[in-house]
């Protein structure tokens, strides 16, 4: 399992947004950290591939980004996302389960557990637009893994949720780590510390930093800190 | 893929704007199509005018009582009669004579008027009866003078003439004669239908605009089939709901008459109406026909605003287009030189739905050696134009950037 983005670059008239970016993503939970305009959110939309590369690949197994095939392991939950509000959250689940190409059997058993995995059981049958901002943000994380995805790519998957979903979904997050290849942007720099196996630090677009997190690195956020410092030096 | 199909006509029908706008729509048809009948009249003399249900059911069977086969020998016998009772005495002294047989009176005395179509009822009297009145004759004269003189697309080529000729030739004389005052209202309900196109409209706006403003853009199209067969149900549920909705409106529309009216008259040839027109067809042929018509703008109308959804990302964009496009077009006026105009005007949904005035009119389009009638065209440059603003809608939602 290896997800390959080689060279990447988005450009808008006179911004680079992703600066010929390349990395080499196995199994893991890869932590994504930048300031605001660093690029993430964008880099994370062309690994998804709803946003096309000024330049660059993405390919997963050797399949590219815009193949139906990579969708199709796919789970993304983008930052700031929308939904139906005259759906209820089941056929909002289901709904996102016949894209992704799930039977209408499996769809109802898959959206069943999800939803008892997000504490929503009880709020399925109800009306979105009825749902508070966390249960919107749980009901997004239960639609991105509707189909077992390989690459998982969250955009502040934790934004909204109270301190204890919060600790709920970091420790899902590291455990479908243990078998996918999990993309978790968040300014949220504890998340990062508690399940991020490797960190990534992007800044104007560039990645400025990338390793393994490790306990002796002590502080993340005074790390964060040195990082950017060096870099503007 | 019944479910993506099935959850996309759920976002259409669920949506509170257009659940309110159907049920206007639908509240507008039963209201104007009872308001026609209520409005109907029957003028028998000064003192006796019926209206309602009541005019309709007397002119009817007054009609209906005339079931017979408009031969030259009745329709001379018929004239003469009326021509022996009226004597020298104005028309109007004794409308009495005119009255119960007025749609009949009428249909002689336009087809021996000027090609301009104006005549009275004084014109009865001047119809020369003695050798027989030549009914037919004089129908298919007028016809060939038409065509000798232009109409309003200018001058008809050889090709042009011959196919109207042929066309008009092959009528089936004599007509039929009876009663079609409930097609004739049946017709007119139908034409109100245009206005229904708004409502498709604004129900279709959103289909791809409502994915980029709600922001579930993203989600759907890093989906398995967000690029692939969601965009081919998001068309199909479209025009699924179009389908469905005119359909409703049509069997609305319909229904009503045909319940209050009856279906009396369905087999008549539309010439019982006007007798230039060239087209064969029945009173309910020529109702289906507009009901096609008015469909078929719908699916230009859910086409335009598939395109416009996907492309502008607005459906405030959609709606004032179609808008434009719909009835807009009232406003372009046509032109006393140019017959190319003119024939793209015709072809504009406001000129073209209402297929009493289109069937009435020898406007023709000549594409090398073929000629189309006006009708044929509108289902070339219909189909023409929902076939490829569907791909376009469908490509660009594809090709959508998200965040761009």
């Amino acid at each position: 399992m290896e997800l390959v983005i080689d060279r990447l670059t988005k450009q808008y008239q006179n911004k680079i947004a992703v600066d010929r970016i390349s990395l080499r993503l196995e199994k893991g939970v890869y932590g994504l950290l930048g300031s605001n305009g660093a690029g993430k959110t964008t880099l994370m939309r062309m690994i998804c591939g709803i946003l096309k590369p000024t330049g660059g690949t993405v390919t997963f197994n050797g399949m590219d980004v815009s193949r139906e095939e990579y969708r199709a392991v796919l789970g993304y939950l983008p930052q700031d996302f929308g939904y139906y509000p005259d759906f209820t959250g089941m056929d909002f689940l289901l709904y996102m389960a016949s894209l992704k190409g799930l039977s209408r059997n499996t769809a109802r058993k898959k959206a069943k557990k999800l939803l008892e995995m997000v504490n929503l059981t009880d709020s399925a049958g109800k009306k979105i637009r009825t749902y508070s901002g966390g249960m919107k943000q749980r009901l997004g994380i239960a639609q991105a893994l509707l189909n077992d995805p390989q690459i998982i790519v969250l955009d502040e998957p934790t934004a909204g949720l109270d301190p204890k979903e919060r600790v709920k979904f970091r420790n899902l997050i590291a455990e479908l780590g243990k078998d996918n290849i999990v993309i978790l942007s968040t300014h949220i720099l504890s998340d990062i510390e508690h399940i991020a196996d490797v960190v990534l630090m992007m800044k104007n677009g560039q990645l400025i930093y990338q390793d393994k997190w490790r306990e002796e690195m002590d502080d993340l956020e005074a790390f964060y800190l040195e990082q950017f410092e060096r870099k503007e030096q | 893929m019944k479910t993506i199909l099935g959850f996309e006509l759920k976002k259409i029908l669920c949506r509170k704007v257009n659940l309110i706008a159907i049920a206007l729509g639908l509240l507008l048809i039963v209201v104007s199509d009872i308001a026609l009948i209520v409005d109907s009249s029957l003028f028998l003399s000064e003192e006796t005018i019926l209206t309602g249900m009541e005019a309709i059911k007397v002119q009817s069977e007054t009609e209906s009582a005339l079931t017979t086969r408009l031969s030259e020998e009745f329709l001379t016998d018929f004239l003469r009669d009326y021509q022996r009772q009226i004597g020298d005495r104005p028309a109007e002294s004794d409308y009495s004579l005119i009255a119960p047989k007025s749609n009949l009176c009428a249909l002689i005395a336009s087809n021996y008027a000027e090609s301009s179509g104006s005549w009275n009822w004084e014109d009865l009297k001047t119809i020369d009866t003695e050798n027989g009145i030549g009914f037919y004759e004089k129908r298919m004269e007028k016809i060939a003078s038409l065509l000798d003189t232009g109409d309003a697309g200018g001058d008809y080529t050889d090709a042009e003439k011959a196919y109207w000729m042929q066309k008009a030739e092959a009528i089936e004389t004599p007509f039929e004669w009876g009663s079609t005052e409930g097609w004739d209202l049946i017709w007119t309900g139908i034409q109100s239908l245009f206005f229904q196109l708004f409502i498709v409209s604004l129900c279709i706006a959103p289909v791809f605009a409502g994915e980029y403003q709600n922001r579930t853009d993203a989600l759907i199209l890093s989906s398995r089939y967000g690029k692939t067969k969601l965009v081919h149900e998001k068309i199909l549920a479209s025009f699924l709901f179009t389908l469905l909705y005119v359909g409703l409106c049509s069997l609305v529309s319909v229904g009503i008459n045909i319940c209050m009216l009856g279906t009396a008259g369905w087999n008549l040839p539309v010439q019982l109406w006007d007798t230039m027109i060239p087209y064969r067809l029945t009173a309910a042929g020529a109702c289906a026909l507009n009901l096609a018509v008015i469909l078929l703008l719908a699916f230009v109308i859910t086409a335009i605003s598939l395109l416009l959804s996907a492309v502008c990302r607005s459906q405030m964009v959609v709606l004032a287009v179609d808008v434009l496009v719909l009835y807009g077009a009232a406003l372009l006026q046509p032109s006393k030189t140019s017959g190319l105009w003119n024939q793209v005007l015709d072809l504009l949904p406001v000129n073209s739905f209402n297929l009493s005035e289109v069937m009435r009119t020898y406007n023709s389009y000549q594409l090398g050696n073929a000629v189309l009638s006006w009708v044929e065209m509108l289902f070339v440059v219909y189909i023409l134009i929902t076939v490829l603003c569907t791909c376009c809608a469908g490509r660009s939602f594809r090709k959508c950037q998200v965040g761009r």
